[in-house]
């Protein structure tokens, strides 16, 4: 370690900002594109239908005008999505979509207060993988099968972190070097883990274990002389436990059911003549403990694959604070999924906790370097609630959800190269027409010429695309309304300027900050 | 609306638009909450069939129609490498009284030496560096000797910062309802005898474990002496001395008392027939002048400097202090100058570390608090000091020690070596620059730490647990803890709890 306690050392940074706009030959969604070709195919059908003519030329050139008009973006979504977003609330909250009633709760199986969903809708076809009698039963693979995109694996790990501590910056640059190479080895062509998401969980810390020690040795000592501080003690507890924050971190590996992976499983399965969902689990398993391996030697401590019952009991805490984190006795992926409903402002859950979610788009992380605690403000440094008469002091419960999609450095740097060469022609273009822009194409060249430096031959990089989420639990909506202004504040602390909080969608939006590798739309470059 | 739970039909695969409006309802109506739902669950109604979700269609769940779908953004592995969201480890132990908060992962500290051992330190003492009022007191008091009284420890503390009359921690001898021992110099206070039958010659026992050996008394006479006379003594000095010390022992044991340290100055000085035979023929007359000199200072500190402190049998109040979990010296009327206090400091270390010796076998985890450490650092005495602290594994003896500022230290001063051994090192604010330069640099803290040091704030601090890398923390009270390291009663005239 060095002893130059005073100087500045070079320190390792990420330029994650950047991509300000959505990138593709036009930068237009791809709904509104699909959109805009179908009224121009409608267009030109309705002018031959009605048979030319003036009125004909008006009607196309409404509809043309209407449909531009609906679904431009001014602003941060277009009219049409608002309306749609209005109709796909309407049409969900009808349907019940947005209530789940677990077995325990009251209003269970109750016409008129249970919808009667057997899991919770917005899971979808999301269901265990059935490993049973195939030898590797304490796996526990969660397979996804919703339309949108192709059918995929998931795993979960539980990882201890990086030990805590002022660091130095060679020691952080080493450990971040590592998580980059961990990600690159996830990457390559070889690997059929295409994908991590990576969750933080924040909540009040459980000193239930520490308690019970402090009794039982004031037991064993039995010395009534000592009762004053004993008593105290007891006080530094009521004192100290608000305050106090366990921080969790979760690896989910993902695992899309690819040619190579079915070619993969078939060969496990038919080499021991066993089930497909045998071949399945066994290539699972054995590339889970490639990433264990590669976490462990990164310096994550401890890195744990959770079965069932652990996997359950994270799922159930993370929807439910009520329930801790580790208390996984009995949690089933039948029972471990807490009553919710969805509101416009936030999903309440077991009818005491309010949650609300927000995607932190990354057009919204300044383009600057960002040392490796840039999020530390929001992992581990919001703010707790101050409490008053009625409510008392607790920390911020929050998750926060990195989703990665691993794209291979050939195809990577293809892209990169083609951005880059849009990014610099547009700079050319209005070069030459003697225009002076708000900065963005440069901003944008420089992403994606950085992207195209990363990714040069030989440097061992991949390509990531990558969405961020958050989930902030609060007591009450006014305790809920207090903690997403200090999570807002943290964030801006954190170079993100945005949290586009889900109105309508929070108890849907809350499963892209589960464990079940969600938050994340699909790409040509991931499907 | 009521009617329509109690009304509705058994099953049904969509709600009625009547339940529809139901599922607005207030939250907590249709909810209930805590361990009713627990009870009510077997008693109601189960009428709903369960059904599978609603099916999807491939392109609306591609853009995103059924659950939220944010378009990601493109990056490499490399910049990747700051989405890593597992940059803190959580403490999982459980075990030892928390001492505060740690200010990066809102996580609790635990900083027991004890529990602490063989795991993350190999060192058990502790020690404090900060500048004055920056909180370095109220967390000896309350994390080192307060709080580790209920989880069985014996804390021992030399209380030499005075508040008002009398030793900071007399408050805390008052709640625990235990009488302080105080020394005074000239008389009138307790005493705490050097050549004490608890210290034995050469600090072997009986009753401890093998290679537990604290110095003796030999090695303690012979560090007051070196510190008096102010230069190292002779080896034939320290002959003599040694064979005087047997003699006043054996005969103090034969007439049933406690030998003192008169008995050996005048020994010393006033050497009998046969003294010197120990030595031989050759050497038998002539040994008996090598003590005039030690004993001589030792009469002088018998008459002067430690009068009524180290020269008589040890109090009864001493011995039974340590029949109760907290025992209180208060050394806060001796004073600074002159070699009173090292002294009896060091005497009191050798005592306790003789006491811990012989009892080594049955584990008994003790704390001594020295909060002015470097009263102890210094000099021959301080070697004592020192080598006894060198056992605290041995002993189950952690030693608590503060000192301001690093800078005001050379680089081969023993207190600074006393500072650099501890296991777990807490570093307070240091206003000046070299202070905080100087203590980044004595324990090696990661580039930044200076300015850090220097902006802490009071009961802030980097705590540095062994080898581990420090963390920031901040000392937590409870009310009654705050209450009693009020230490302003003296500037704002109020008398704390």
């Amino acid at each position: 370690m060095s002893t130059d306690t005073t100087h500045e050392s070079v320190q390792r940074t990420s330029i994650l900002g950047g991509e300000i706009a959505r990138r593709g030959l036009t930068g237009i969604a791809a709904p509104v594109l699909i959109t805009w070709s179908t009224a121009l195919v409608g267009g030109i059908t309705a002018y031959f239908v009605i048979g030319g003519g003036t009125p004909a030329v008006a009607f196309v050139a409404l509809l043309w005008l209407g449909v531009f008009a609906a679904t431009f973006e001014f602003g941060d979504r277009s009219y049409a999505a608002a309306k749609l977003h209005s109709l796909r609330t309407w049409s969900r909250t009808r349907r019940g979509e947005h209530i789940f009633r677990h077995p325990l709760d009251p209003a269970y199986g109750q016409p008129g207060l249970d919808p009667g969903w057997e899991y919770p809708v917005p899971l979808g076809r999301t269901e265990p993988l059935d490993v049973v009698g195939t030898g590797l039963d304490e796996m526990f693979i969660v397979r996804t099968a919703n339309p949108g995109e192709k059918p995929y694996c998931t795993v979960v790990l539980a990882v201890q972190g990086l030990a805590g501590g002022l660091r130095t910056d060679a020691a952080w640059a080493s450990t971040s070097e590592k998580f980059g190479r961990f990600g690159a080895s996830m990457a390559k062509a070889t690997s059929l883990i295409r994908g991590i998401q990576i969750l933080h969980r924040s909540i009040p810390a459980d000193l239930t274990m520490h308690e019970d020690w402090v009794e039982h040795q004031v037991e064993a000592l039995g010395d009534l002389r000592l009762s004053a501080p004993v008593a105290s003690y007891g006080n530094l507890l009521d004192t100290i436990r608000p305050h106090t924050e366990e921080h969790r971190t979760y690896v989910v590996l993902k695992f899309p059911q690819s040619d190579a992976f079915e070619d993969a499983a078939s060969r496990a399965a038919g080499g021991k003549n066993a089930r497909f969902e045998g071949g399945i689990a066994q290539v699972v398993r054995d590339e889970t403990m490639r990433a264990v391996s590669k976490l462990v030697s990164a310096g994550f401590g401890r890195v744990e694959v959770l079965g069932e019952q652990r996997t359950c009991a994270v799922i159930r805490a993370f929807i439910d604070p009520t329930h801790r984190l580790d208390r996984h006795q009995g949690a089933r992926w039948s029972n471990c999924w807490p009553s919710y409903i969805g509101g416009e402002n936030a999903a309440v859950i077991s009818g005491r906790w309010h949650t609300r979610v927000g995607i932190m788009p990354p057009a919204s992380i300044e383009p600057v370097e960002l040392g490796p605690l840039w999020l530390a403000p929001l992992l581990t440094g919001v703010s707790p609630d101050p409490g008053d008469d009625e409510t008392a002091p607790s920390p911020t419960i929050r998750t926060i959800s990195v989703r990665m999609d691993f794209v291979r450095d050939k195809i990577a740097r293809e892209s990169a190269s083609h951005d880059f060469t849009q990014d610099e022609a547009a700079q050319e273009t209005q070069r030459r027409k003697g225009k002076i822009g708000d900065g963005s194409s440069e901003v944008m060249a420089t992403a994606s010429g950085r992207r195209r430096q990363d990714l040069k031959p030989g440097s061992g990089h991949h390509g990531v695309i990558y969405s961020m989420a958050i989930a902030v639990t609060g007591r009450d909506e006014d305790d809920l309304e207090r903690a997403c202004m200090r999570v807002s504040e943290s964030a801006d602390e954190s170079a993100i300027k945005t949290i586009d909080w889900q109105s309508d969608d929070h108890d849907v939006a809350l499963f892209a900050t589960l464990p079940l590798g969600r938050g994340l739309a699909v790409t040509r470059y991931t499907k | 609306m009521a009617s329509s739970a109690t009304t509705g039909p058994a099953t049904h695969s969509r709600p009625s638009a009547r339940g529809r409006s139901r599922l607005f309802a207030d939250t907590a109506q249709h909810l209930g909450e805590g361990t009713r739902v627990v009870e009510a669950v077997d008693t109601l109604p189960r009428t709903v069939a369960r059904r599978k979700p609603p099916r999807r269609r491939k392109i609306l769940d591609r853009f995103g129609w059924y659950e939220p779908r944010p378009e990601g953004a493109w990056t490499t592995t490399r910049q990747g490498e700051a989405l890593n969201l597992a940059i803190s480890r959580r403490s999982v132990r459980h075990q030892g009284p928390i001492t505060g908060l740690n200010l990066i992962s809102q996580d609790v500290v635990i900083t027991d030496p004890f529990e602490l051992y063989g795991t993350d330190i190999s060192n058990i003492n502790v020690c404090m560096v900060g500048d004055i009022g920056k909180g370095k007191s109220s967390l000896i008091k309350t994390g080192s000797c307060w709080r580790q009284l209920i989880f069985g420890r014996q804390v021992v503390v030399m209380d030499k910062k005075r508040q008002g009359t009398e030793g900071e921690y007399s408050v805390f001898a008052r709640v625990l309802g235990v009488q302080s021992v105080r020394f005074k110099t000239g008389g009138g206070g307790a005493r705490l005898n050097l050549l004490d039958p608890a210290i034995t010659t050469g600090g072997e026992h009986a009753g401890g474990l093998d290679g537990v050996t604290p110095a003796g008394q030999e090695a303690l006479v012979l560090a007051v002496l070196a510190d008096t006379i102010e230069r190292p003594l002779t080896t034939s000095e320290k002959s003599a001395v040694g064979r005087a010390l047997e003699l006043v022992n054996q005969e103090a044991a034969a007439a049933g008392r406690e030998p003192i340290l008169e008995d050996l100055a005048r020994r010393l000085i006033e050497p009998r027939d046969g003294d010197g035979d120990y030595f031989g023929d050759r050497w038998a007359q002539r040994s008996l002048e090598w003590g005039y000199e030690p004993g001589l200072a030792l009469l002088r500190l018998v008459d002067r400097d430690l009068k009524g402190l180290v020269d008589a049998p040890t109090s009864p109040e001493v011995r039974e202090a340590l029949e109760h979990p907290f025992a209180h010296f208060d050394i806060s009327a001796l004073p600074t100058e002159g070699p009173a206090l090292r002294v009896v400091m060091t005497v009191i270390n050798t005592w306790l570390a003789n006491l811990l010796a012989a009892r080594s076998s049955i584990s008994k985890q003790t704390i001594l608090i020295v909060e002015e450490g470097w009263h102890v650092a210094e000099g021959s005495t301080g070697s004592v000091f020192r080598s006894n602290m060198k056992l605290s594994r041995g002993l189950g003896l952690s030693t608590v020690s503060a000192f301001h500022h690093p800078s005001d230290m050379s680089k081969d001063s023993p207190a600074r070596a006393l500072m650099q051994e501890a296991g777990i090192v807490f570093l307070f604010a240091q206003e000046r620059y070299d202070d905080a330069r100087e203590t980044a640099e004595m324990y090696h803290l990661p580039a930044g730490s200076v300015e850090i040091i220097m902006g802490l704030g009071q009961g802030e601090c980097l705590v540095k647990i062994g080898s581990a890398d420090p963390i920031l923390m901040e000392h937590v009270r409870s009310p009654e803890e705050i209450a009693l390291t009020n230490t302003d009663e003296a500037v704002k005239g109020t008398r704390a709890a």
